[in-house]
């Protein structure tokens, strides 16, 4: 007696095709971005000056200089050094760009607001569960200048707008959403000199 | 790293921003003339004959503030509200670049003594840009970096001295045999107005080496190949576009040529990542294996 696939089992299949390929799409895409922001992080570091410690008191214009590499403006690069992470800052914030590279959702280094986000995908904050107070992060600007922070506190929230972003007046905050607690973790550093 | 010029630059700063009339007892008499006199020297070493240029850039007034002057009121460096040494640095830098590329003579220039003393008399009070020397005795090469004077100087006590002496310290010369020149850009939200390229000219000992194009091909950064001699090079953008103003920097072999846009700051974003891209995949998932266990239970119950 002949078998046929009923409707089901045809549209079962297909959402299990689906899920995968989205699940291959996206590791193949965050294997991308990170082989993309290497680069691009690369490409920064030949530009610039070598380093020198910044302070925020130091600057009467709170805005920092961007660097256009590859069609993209970039605002400086990120470094967690005990994670092994050094990733450029794309300037102009938006949902997209996260997933790319983290991103600055507002404010600057220079007047210690500065609130970064990212992505949890491999290659950028894939270890922010990991993390804990006291790690040290480094924000190199465009101009070679280098702002030292470490980790006060990590907090997790439902809900990342603005006013509970910049609350507690932070110098430096990185928010990531979680993939899959559908949460916000939040952390919170000072600045170190 | 102009350390020595620290507490100089921060006086400076204070003279800028805020009028000195209403601490200082004694006025400052804008009229009087006054003096310089700079010291190159190393320990006990004194570098003689070192040719000393010096640019009166901006006018004191009797309150004690001060504002640029022609030909360097045409320049966008603002010498108001500066907080720190290293935008003092900055606009040192993009005066030169804007003397250089200009040909803007020196107001005074004269040559160091027998006792390394470079002695300007007879100067108007103002802001002036003390142009830096690369000089050379048994022991080394050494550079001395520009750096402002304002005459007259306040003194702690009360009062101006309108004699002023400075003694630059001397720097290791470092050879360098690669410099690049990065185009930075301070214009979130309008870079509609950015134009597509900018052009760069490259001058060394103020001559012009080389005119470049930066653009998006070469993302906006070029390097080039020097020999290692003390030559001072500087560089200038041509045609800064209207609505932007230009500041240059310099660390190590690096410029940075930096457009603005004076912009005020917009409204926060919204995170705008509400698209829980996981919760899709696993209720696809799930929805996917059920429908396969339910069509292959309705199969077998209709056969």
């Amino acid at each position: 007696m002949k078998k046929r696939i009923n409707f089901f089992e045809v549209l079962g299949i297909l959402l299990i095709v689906c899920s995968l390929g989205v699940l291959l799409f996206t590791q193949l895409h965050s294997q991308y971005t990170k082989k993309k922001a290497a680069e691009i992080t690369c490409k920064i570091e030949a530009a610039l000056p070598e380093t020198t410690p910044g302070f925020p008191g130091d600057y009467s214009d709170p805005v920092m200089p961007v660097l256009q590499v590859e069609g993209k403006d970039y605002v400086g690069l990120l470094n967690i050094p005990a994670y092994g992470l050094s990733v450029p800052i794309v300037n102009e914030w938006s949902s997209f760009h996260v997933f790319s590279c983290p991103a600055r959702f507002y404010g600057s280094v220079y007047d210690n607001t500065m609130i970064i986000g990212g992505n949890d995908q491999t290659g950028q904050f894939d270890f922010f569960d990991r993390m804990n107070p006291g790690d040290h992060i480094k924000i190199t600007d465009m101009l070679g200048t280098e702002f030292a922070y470490a980790i006060d506190r990590i907090d997790r929230a439902k809900s990342a707008d603005y006013e509970h972003l910049a609350s507690g007046g932070y110098p430096l905050t990185l928010f990531v959403r979680s993939a899959y607690s559908a949460e916000y973790i939040l952390v919170r550093c000072s600045t170190t000199f | 790293m102009r350390k020595h010029l620290l507490p100089l630059i921060i006086l400076l700063a204070f003279l800028v921003a805020q009028p000195l009339s209403a601490n200082a007892i004694t006025p400052l008499e804008p009229n009087r003339k006054c003096s310089l006199k700079v010291h190159f020297t190393k320990d006990d070493y004194r570098f003689s004959n070192l040719e000393t240029r010096i640019y009166r850039v901006a006018e004191a007034h009797s309150d004690g503030t001060f504002d640029l002057i022609a030909p360097f009121s045409g320049s966008s460096v603002s010498i108001h509200g500066i907080k720190s040494q290293r935008e003092w640095n900055d606009a040192a830098v993009t005066l030169l670049s804007y003397i250089v590329d200009r040909k803007i003579q020196p107001d005074h220039t004269v040559l160091s003594d027998a006792q390394g003393t470079a002695s300007f008399t007879d100067l108007h009070t103002g802001l002036y840009l003390v142009l830096g020397n690369t000089a050379e005795n048994d022991i080394g090469i050494y550079t001395f970096e520009d750096f402002f004077v304002y005459l007259p100087t306040p003194l702690e006590s009360e009062g101006f001295s309108y004699d002023m002496e400075a003694r630059p310290k001397p720097g290791e010369f470092v050879p360098k045999t690669e410099y690049t020149v990065n185009k930075l850009w301070k214009d979130s939200g309008y870079t509609s107005k950015r134009p597509k390229s900018v052009t760069v000219d490259i001058y060394k000992d103020a001559v012009l080496y080389e005119t470049v194009i930066l653009d998006s091909s070469n993302n906006w950064s070029y390097s080039w190949k020097t020999p290692e001699d003390s030559s001072k090079w500087t560089v200038a953008e041509k045609d800064v576009p209207d609505s932007y103003t230009v500041t240059i920097s310099s660390s190590g072999s690096v410029f940075s040529i930096t457009n603005s846009i004076k912009t005020t700051p917009g409204s926060p974003p919204k995170t705008g990542d509400t698209f829980p891209l996981w919760n899709y995949v696993i209720a696809m998932s799930i929805s996917g294996f059920l429908l396969l266990i339910f069509g292959i239970w309705h199969k077998r119950k209709s056969q």
